[in-house]
């Protein structure tokens, strides 16, 4: 059987440290080629750690755009430039948690803080989940963009979950390529590294400068999110769709872009299983507004009901009847 | 006599929003054609109908009717330097409906526009799946889209938008995906 394929050097390791490196969980997030769970592990801290630059193509229902990235690690800092290279133009800048958002046709600038991504992550919480709702296997090597790649299949535990194929950079970890499966394995979405170079000293410039720019002529929105708890905002949850856990509950304007910033604050609730999100987001009813709408684009599926008073939304990379389970369990307090 | 011609274009409007929104018959969609062809009120209506779809849909598209105007002529000094395209003999569902778009295009420049946008956002058969089980599921009333349909709510990219930022945490995640425009050519999205 190919699906633990050990890489020569790491193999002689292995070999000599066998069963005991396996069943060692601490070790689990150093160096663990072979160990398909400690892919997504390295999958994560590459993503943050490495400094890279390429160009990359996404792929849903039919459509493609793509991007121009730039992430920089440079110690404890983190840069990161983002551009749509299609349809209106829009630049993201990242400095650890400050991003500016551009969008030159409208001339709307958004400033505003976002959660960092745990950044140097003790323990691979999230990996670990993910294994409870998903195989994690080995499926054979690869070639993405020039770079050698290790191919990992995620299958669902059950059918909660769409299952997952990626392809990680072999020495460095990075994800490359990914493709989210329906339930014949035909493939709803796909985002794949057409060009990249990993490493290399970057200039934090790239980003740094524009954040610093005077934005003449443009219009600066900066949206607040509150933190706060569902039971705070008189929401609770029943039992949740098995292996998803709450992540986050926070409040926000959703029309921050907007010139009507007259928005009532909309809670979102996110939560998780260690791979996928589902966001539930909850708001007062307003029949102007609001009209039952259930859409699917690549393996995102939304649904959007009235609850009496609530307007609901739903949105998650999940299959509709997840996304149903979730509306089931929502409750408001009385 | 007067209820009559009232009551008409009150038709020529309605068969052509049910034309925009991809609900009109086969037999109905020749009179509408004839109908934008020869009568420059139901013209004027098309284009207004889709302004209201675009502002619908984001502000963005309407932030510049003159853009709009400027390709709508450029499209027409292409169109008329270009051969026309023959009808083909038989069509059937949906494929048809493309190739019958095809034929009034050397016509009609501003149809063309629109049937290239309808060609986009109801091109290929979705996905098996997905689209007979929410169909089915469908409650009454219920807007129930498939990847490339034409979608009137502005809300929905933001909730597709503030569902991805957040998904930015996620595990596993080629970098730059977060941010994408597939949204932006579906749905819209700033």
């Amino acid at each position: 059987m190919n699906a633990v394929r050990l890489d020569d050097r790491r193999g002689l390791v292995r070999f000599g440290v066998g069963a005991a490196l396996l069943s060692c969980s601490v070790l689990a997030g150093a160096q663990t080629m072979g160990d398909p769970t400690g892919w997504l592990t390295r999958i994560h801290q590459a993503a943050i750690n490495r400094s890279y630059q390429g160009t990359m193509a996404f792929s849903a229902g039919g459509h493609v755009s793509s991007s121009r990235v730039v992430h920089i690690a440079d110690g404890r800092e983190r840069y990161e430039r983002i551009e749509v290279l299609d349809g209106p133009r829009r630049q993201q800048f990242r400095h650890n948690g400050s991003m500016l958002t551009l969008m030159p046709e409208t001339k709307v600038a958004v400033v505003e803080q976002v959660e960092t991504r745990a950044e140097f992550p003790a323990l691979p919480a999230s990996s670990q989940r993910a294994v409870d709702s998903y195989e994690v296997r080995t499926i054979g090597t690869d070639r993405v963009a020039d770079h050698e790649a290790e191919v990992l299949l995620l299958k669902p535990r059950d059918s909660l979950r769409y299952a997952q194929r990626l392809w990680a950079e072999r020495d460095s970890g990075l994800l490359l390529r990914t493709e989210v499966l329906g339930p014949r394995g035909e493939v709803l979405e796909s985002s794949a590294f057409i060009h990249l170079v990993i490493g290399g000293k970057l200039a934090p410039d790239v980003v740094l400068k524009p954040m610093k720019r005077k934005l003449d002529g443009y219009r600066i929105v900066r949206p607040q999110t509150i933190s706060t708890q569902l039971d705070a905002e008189g929401w609770s949850v029943k039992t949740l769709p098995a292996g998803f856990h709450l992540v986050s509950c926070s409040k926000r304007p959703l029309d921050a872009a907007s010139e009507a910033s007259t928005d009532m604050p909309v809670l979102q609730s996110v939560f998780s299983d260690g791979l996928t999100h589902v966001s539930v987001f909850a708001e007062r009813f307003d029949a102007q507004r609001h009209k039952p709408m259930r859409t699917m684009l690549g393996a995102t599926n939304t649904l959007m009901n009235r609850h009496g008073d609530w307007w609901i939304t739903i949105v998650g990379d999940v299959p509709m009847a997840t996304i149903q389970q979730f509306e089931a369990m929502l409750q408001r307090r009385p | 006599m007067l209820n009559s011609s009232g009551s008409s274009s009150d038709t020529v409007r309605q068969s052509l929003s049910s034309l925009m929104d991809g609900r009109l018959d086969e037999a109905s969609i020749d009179s509408a054609f004839s109908a934008w062809r020869s009568d420059a009120q139901a013209r004027e209506c098309w284009h207004a109908y889709h302004l209201i779809g675009d502002v619908l849909r984001s502000d963005e598209l309407a932030v510049q009717p003159a853009r709009d105007e400027a390709f709508l002529a450029a499209l027409r000094a292409k169109l008329a330097a270009e051969p026309v395209p023959l009808s083909p003999g038989r069509r059937q569902g949906e494929r048809a409906w493309r190739q019958r778009l095809v034929a009034p295009a050397a016509v009609a420049a501003g149809f063309v526009a629109v049937a290239g946008a309808l060609v986009v956002l109801r091109g290929a058969a979705p996905q098996d799946g997905g689209q007979g089980a929410l169909v089915a599921g469908a409650g009454a009333g219920e807007m129930v889209v498939v990847n490339r349909e034409v979608i009137r709510d502005a809300r929905l990219d933001r909730y597709l938008a503030a569902h991805r930022k957040v998904s930015n945490t996620a595990s596993v995640q080629v970098p730059g995906a977060v941010v994408r425009s597939v949204d932006t050519v579906v749905l819209e999205t700033k």
